[in-house]
Formats: C-alpha cells, sequence, structure tokens
C-alpha cells in the first residue's frame, strides 16, 4: 500500500494555493502537511478526499495501491477521515457506529471484529454505550477505529488532535502513530503545531498563494 | 445527470402548476363582459373601499405593534417567554380564532355579559360588533393572528448568528455615544432590518386583502368586502357570474400590487425625511413604564388567545346560556353528537392533511438533497409565491387547472392542491436544519465506504428528526386550516373541519360551529404535540 501526490495543483480564482506538489508516502509512513490557516492544506486534504468543489480548480494525481482515485467520489476512494471534532453518528452506540463502517460479512464476524478493535483500543465493554458518554479521549480513539474498520488503503488526518486537552492529546498521538504502523497505512496529517508530526515524517509546508 | 433530471422533475412538479395557475387565474378574469359587469356592479366601489381599509389598517397596526413590542422586550426575560408563546399562537387556526373572538365581542358576548351588571343592561346591548360595518372585528382579528406572525420572523431573522452579534454590537455602539436603547432600535436597527422584513409584510397585506374565510364569519356584511363578494360569484352556477368574481379576484391583485409600489414610495420618503431627523441628534428621554406596557400587551396577547380557546369550548357545550350570565345555565353535549356523526369530515381532514404534507415533505426533501444550497436563492421566489399571492387568485387559477385535469371535485385534485399550499411552510420550517447540518458527517460516512442513501437512510434523516417532525406538523396543520382551496376545488363535495365551522359560523350556529373550531384547533396541536414528544425523545437519546 502506499499513496502518490503527483503534480498536484489547486488554484483559487487563478490563484495557486498548491502548486505542483508531488510527494510519495510509503506504507506505515506519514505525510505532514503544515502551514498557517488559509494556506491551502485543509483545500489539498478535501482534494484528497474528493470534496474539494467550486471556487476551487485542481489538476494532478492522486494514486492509492496504484490505482488512480482524483475522479472517483468519495465513497469508492477508501481513505479514512479524521477531523479535529470525532463525528461519531451520536443518535448510534459505539457498536453500531463501528459496525456502520465494517464491510458486511458474517454476523457473528462482524461482532468479534468491533469486539477485537474495542479491545485493541482498551475500550472493552463500551460497545453499547453512546458517542456522548464517552470521555473525548475514548471518542477519539473510536473515531480512528471506526475509520480503520472499513479497510481504507490510506489515511487522512485534519489537525485531529487539536481539540484534545494536552494531558489526552500526547497519549492519543502515539497511539494513533501505533496504529498507523501496525496497519501500515500510507497516511497524510494536516497541522499548524509542529508537535503533532512524529519522528520520521516528511514535511510539505504550504504558504498560501506566496508558495508559488 | 439523474441528479439534474431530479432537480427538473422536482421542479417541474411545484412551479410548473403555480405558474399555470396564475396564467390560468389571469386569463379567467381578462373578460372584457365580466369587467363591464364590474363595472356596473353598484357594491363595487364600497366593497373595494372596505377591502383596501381591512387591509391597510390592520396590516399597519400589526406592524406597529410588532415593532413596538420588538423594541421594548427585545433581550429582556419576556422576548424569551414571547418567542415560547408564539408556536401555540401560530398554530390556532385562523377561523377559528375568529369564531372565539366573535363569542367575546358579539352583543351577547363574553365582554357584554362582563358590562352589563356595571352598567345595568338586562338584555344584550344592540351593538354591530360582528359584521360591522367599518370591519373593525375583522381588523382586530387580523391584528391579533398577525403580529404573532411578524414576531415570529422577527424572532427568525434575529435568530441567525451573523444578526444577533450586529445587534447586540450596534446597540452598544448607540447607547455608548449617549441614546438610550429605544432611540438605538429607531434609528440606527430598524432602518437597517425592517426591509428584510419586507416579504412577510407583504404577505401580509396579500392576506387580510383578500381574505375571505375570516371575513365570512366576521367580517363587514352589507356591503361585503370585494374578496368576499368574488367569492359569492365564484360560487355562482352562472358562467358569467363566475367571469365576474374571477375579474374582481385580478382587480384585488392588481390593487395589491399598486398598494405594494405606493407603500415602497412612501416608505422611501418616510426614510429620507427619517434620516434628517436622525441627523440633528437630539438624545431622548429613557422610559421605564415603556417595558411594562409591553409586558402587559405580550401577556395580554397571549391571555386573548386562551379566552379564545376557552369560549369555543364553553360555547360548544352550552344548552341554554341566558344574558347575562356568565355560565351557561345548561349544559348540552347536542353540538358534540351532531359532530360525532359528521365524524367522516374529521378522518377526511386528518387524512388529507396526513397526505399533503406527507407529499409536501418528500418534495422539499428531495429538493435539499439534490440542489445544491446556492439554488435556494434561485428558488425562493418560487416556494414563496403562494405566500404573497393573493390566496383567492391562486385558488381561482388552481381550480382552472384542476377542472382542465378533470381533478375538481375528486380527491386526488384535494391533495394536489393541498401539497402545493403546504409546500412553502415545509421548506421554511425544514431548510435550516438542512443546510446547517455538519458536511463532514457525510464525508465521514462516505469515506467509510457507504453508500449515500445508507449515510441518509442511517445518519442524516435520524439526526434530523426533531425538524423533519417539526416540518410534518406545520405541513399537517397548514393544510388543516385551508378553507378557499377546500372548498373550491373540492367543488364543495369534501367537508372538513374548517369548511364545516366557516359554513356553520357564518350561518349563525354559534354552537355546532365552535365544535367545529375547537376540532380545527386540536387537530394541529395534536400535530405539533407529537412533533414535540418525538424531538424529545430524540433529544434523550442523544444525551
Amino acid at each position: 500500500m502506499s499513496l502518490e501526490l503527483d503534480g498536484v495543483t489547486i488554484t483559487l480564482h487563478g490563484q495557486p494555493l498548491v502548486q505542483g506538489l508531488t510527494a510519495r508516502v510509503a506504507p506505515g509512513d506519514v505525510l505532514a502537511v503544515m502551514g498557517a490557516s488559509g494556506s491551502g492544506k485543509s483545500t489539498l486534504l478535501a482534494w484528497m478526499c474528493g470534496t474539494v468543489g467550486a471556487p476551487f480548480e485542481a489538476s494532478g494525481r492522486l494514486v492509492l495501491e496504484g490505482r488512480e482515485v482524483q475522479q472517483l467520489p468519495i465513497e469508492q476512494r477508501r481513505v479514512g477521515l479524521l477531523f479535529q471534532d470525532d463525528l461519531l453518528f451520536p443518535h448510534m452506540t459505539v457498536n453500531d457506529n463501528l459496525l456502520f463502517a465494517l464491510p458486511p460479512g458474517p454476523r457473528a464476524e462482524r461482532r468479534h471484529g468491533v469486539e477485537a478493535a474495542l479491545a485493541s483500543a482498551g475500550l472493552e465493554g463500551f460497545g453499547p454505550r453512546r458517542p456522548a458518554s464517552l470521555s473525548g479521549g475514548q471518542r477519539a480513539r473510536v473515531s480512528l477505529l471506526r475509520a480503520v474498520l472499513a479497510q481504507p488503503v490510506a489515511l487522512l488526518l485534519d489537525e485531529p488532535f487539536s481539540r484534545l486537552d494536552a494531558a489526552l492529546r500526547e497519549h492519543f498521538r502515539s497511539w494513533v502513530w501505533a496504529q498507523v504502523r501496525a496497519q501500515r497505512l500510507p497516511t497524510v496529517l494536516v497541522t499548524h503545531d509542529a508537535a503533532d508530526v512524529p519522528a520520521g515524517a516528511q514535511v510539505i509546508r504550504l504558504t498560501g498563494s506566496a508558495h508559488a | 445527470m439523474t441528479r439534474m433530471a431530479l432537480r427538473a422533475i422536482l421542479a417541474m412538479a411545484y412551479a410548473l402548476p403555480l405558474l399555470a395557475a396564475l396564467l390560468l387565474a389571469a386569463s379567467a378574469g381578462l373578460g372584457p363582459e365580466a369587467w363591464r359587469a364590474l363595472a356596473a356592479d353598484a357594491q363595487v366601489p364600497h366593497a373595494l373601499a372596505s377591502s383596501v381599509w381591512v387591509a391597510l389598517a390592520s396590516s399597519a397596526l400589526a406592524l406597529l405593534i410588532t415593532l413596538w413590542l420588538t423594541t421594548a422586550l427585545h433581550g429582556s426575560a419576556a422576548w424569551q417567554r414571547l418567542a415560547r408563546g408564539l408556536g401555540p399562537m401560530l398554530a390556532l387556526p385562523h377561523a377559528a380564532f375568529a369564531i372565539g373572538i366573535g363569542l367575546l365581542v358579539m352583543p351577547s358576548g363574553l365582554v357584554a355579559r362582563l358590562l352589563a351588571p356595571v352598567v345595568g343592561w338586562a338584555s344584550p346591548p344592540d351593538w354591530v360588533t360582528v359584521n360591522d360595518p367599518w370591519g373593525l372585528s375583522l381588523i382586530f382579528v387580523l391584528v391579533a393572528k398577525e403580529v404573532p406572525f411578524l414576531l415570529w420572523n422577527v424572532f427568525a431573522l434575529f435568530a441567525r448568528p451573523e444578526v444577533a452579534i450586529a445587534l447586540q454590537r450596534e446597540i452598544a455602539v448607540v447607547r455608548s455615544l449617549g441614546y438610550g436603547a429605544r432611540a438605538a432600535w429607531w434609528r440606527v436597527l430598524w432602518p437597517q432590518w425592517l426591509p428584510r422584513l419586507a416579504l412577510p409584510l407583504l404577505a401580509v397585506l396579500a392576506y387580510s386583502l383578500t381574505v375571505v374565510d375570516l371575513a365570512l364569519i366576521i367580517g363587514p356584511a352589507s356591503p361585503p368586502t370585494l374578496a368576499m363578494l368574488a367569492w359569492q360569484w365564484l360560487l355562482e352556477a352562472d358562467p358569467a357570474r363566475n367571469a365576474q368574481g374571477a375579474a374582481a379576484t385580478l382587480l384585488l391583485a392588481g390593487v395589491l400590487a399598486l398598494l405594494c409600489g405606493l407603500l415602497a414610495v412612501l416608505g422611501r420618503g418616510l426614510g429620507e425625511w427619517w434620516r434628517a431627523q436622525v441627523r440633528k441628534g437630539a438624545r431622548d428621554v429613557p422610559r421605564r413604564a415603556g417595558h411594562r406596557l409591553a409586558v402587559l400587551a405580550a401577556q395580554c396577547l397571549g391571555g386573548l388567545y386562551a379566552l379564545v380557546l376557552v369560549l369555543i369550548a364553553a360555547m360548544s357545550v352550552a344548552g341554554v346560556w341566558t344574558f347575562p350570565s356568565l355560565l351557561p345555565q345548561v349544559w348540552s353535549d347536542a353540538a358534540w353528537r351532531s359532530v360525532a356523526t359528521a365524524i367522516g369530515s374529521v378522518g377526511f381532514t386528518a387524512g388529507l392533511a396526513v397526505a399533503a404534507s406527507a407529499s409536501a415533505l418528500l418534495l422539499v426533501v428531495t429538493w435539499l438533497e439534490v440542489a445544491p444550497e446556492g439554488w435556494d436563492r434561485r428558488a425562493a421566489p418560487f416556494v414563496m409565491l403562494p405566500l404573497v399571492v393573493p390566496g383567492l387568485l391562486l385558488a381561482v387559477g388552481l381550480y382552472q387547472a384542476a377542472l382542465g385535469l378533470g381533478l375538481d371535485g375528486t380527491r386526488l385534485g384535494l391533495w394536489w392542491v393541498h401539497t402545493l399550499v403546504v409546500v412553502p411552510y415545509v421548506w421554511v420550517a425544514l431548510a435550516p436544519a438542512w443546510r446547517s447540518f455538519d458536511v463532514r458527517l457525510e464525508w465521514t460516512a462516505l469515506a467509510l465506504g457507504r453508500s449515500r442513501f445508507a449515510f441518509w437512510w442511517r445518519v442524516k434523516w435520524p439526526l434530523l428528526l426533531a425538524p423533519l417532525a417539526a416540518a410534518a406538523a406545520v405541513g399537517f396543520a397548514v393544510s388543516v386550516a385551508q378553507y378557499l382551496p377546500t372548498q373550491f376545488i373540492g367543488a364543495g363535495r369534501h367537508a372538513t373541519v374548517t369548511t364545516e365551522a366557516v359554513t356553520l359560523a357564518s350561518g349563525g350556529q354559534r354552537t355546532l360551529a365552535s365544535a367545529f373550531a375547537l376540532l380545527q384547533a386540536l387537530l394541529p396541536l395534536l400535530g405539533f404535540g407529537a412533533a414535540h414528544a418525538l424531538a424529545g425523545w430524540q433529544r434523550r437519546r442523544l444525551r
């Protein structure tokens, strides 16, 4: 598994935000995209998700596992998303959230998959609870579990640590990077905080229109 | 491509019939014979004057009271209480309210009974309060019904985050310059925000100029308003008379357009003059009494609605009720026994309302899902059309359309017309919740590899259950309260609680009319109650 960006250019009203970006992220590796707000880093991530539309214009290729996906709709790209909010579906239990992500299969197998995932995150027995009854750190972990259970071929993280308080953040960060290595997922992280970037990550700095 | 096709189908299903109806209404009323008959009719000048008087007086009063209450109460605890009270006030149908007001002000009504011991009346006074020639009772009913509607629009406008912030800052700035809060409103805020209320104001003016059901219950009788005359002519068997009715309807629409133009010019002139006053920089004297008076007025408004409900409930079970006794001497269930024999009309009302509300919900939700947000602005004039076009004109056009399609007098025709009328209200109730839904939830669900339909069905619609239920209840209430389209497109063949209540009340059968009025008021309340319960259940579930 790998993620490739090839000649990616994104313009807003003719002004380039990202120009000719090319990068390759190996399985389990992290590409950190840094820059101040308005630098276009979130737009780049949105383009990789397939959620960028007018007034932005984009060209270039996004290759996941050797498959060009930049023309595909989001539901066919197989990317796992994590935002600064956990975005768990509040009306579903933790179990239902995870089962929503898990591909179809025999019932017992899916149950077991969900239970194993929860156990791996130290969340045994939390399945029947609603997201609102979990702590912020627990919700963040469930959110990543949900993204991983859908068997993505890459992870896209948009400031996923910024809403957590300092003590939790450190703990959650190392847990996320451990997951990324264990699942061998090529990962793109968008952040403005250098402390978020794990050791050994490639780093790209975006400076908005001045970048050109 | 399927999205484009769906958008086109939706636009055709909704906008096309409405535009066709307006064209048909115009063509029905354009015959020279009809206009000659209209010009020759001796009642018309007085009736037209009466219509214009009622429309202008009631709209102006409703606007002034709304501005005054907002200015005096905004930001206080009473303002929040008023906000909570608006829902039930809006839910009470116009016809039921008018019937209740009739019971209050008629010669043997509650007001006269309360005055009797003081003044020494042994029999009802010979005042003409219901169907009075100046239309004062009609104006009173219209004002009391339109003030909550306008206030609701004010609340909706000021609840928008960007407006709320701007409002707070401007009040602070103006007060820091040494003006009182009242001056901040009249000199800075209203001149800015009043234009944003133009559409609801237009709706109020159009409604009061062409209202038929309220006028039948409580409006001036000889001569009636022009809308009532038009309605009588439209219902006659003679096609020439029908054309005359259509011409009168068209005349009213023209008068509405003329009034709008005149009011716009007048408004601009007033604005110019007012800006000159404001430039003088005179500071105002703060007055505390204004606030207390406004609180009292808001409480009276709420009390009036409660009183109306109590009165129609009491009247519906009154057997013998001699003047000046405050309570009936003999209670009777005769009215409710006759209602029980007409239970079919209650079932038909509810069934029609459920069907119309459901189909309107389907139309609006589909539109909100397949059309990008930016299109809402372009769609808005069409969506709001039924609110600002005179109801009588629309009814005439829709009847012509139904006639052409062979749908007049059928249940299918009624369902179709009710759906068209209900759509704008469902839209207004639903669009804000839909457009403020966190789009990242959609991205997340789709990125998990699930289909858009799975996202709608499992995530979005369940999460939006409360606004969906509220919109359904609004649609239900609007359909229940329809009089003109029901009577006209239904060709008088399908009785609902509203047509029964209006017919009985205009025929002077107060007891039975009160029973139907109470039903007319209760049906929407049931809908809103169910929506409220669902929303509460949803809130507990999400906690």
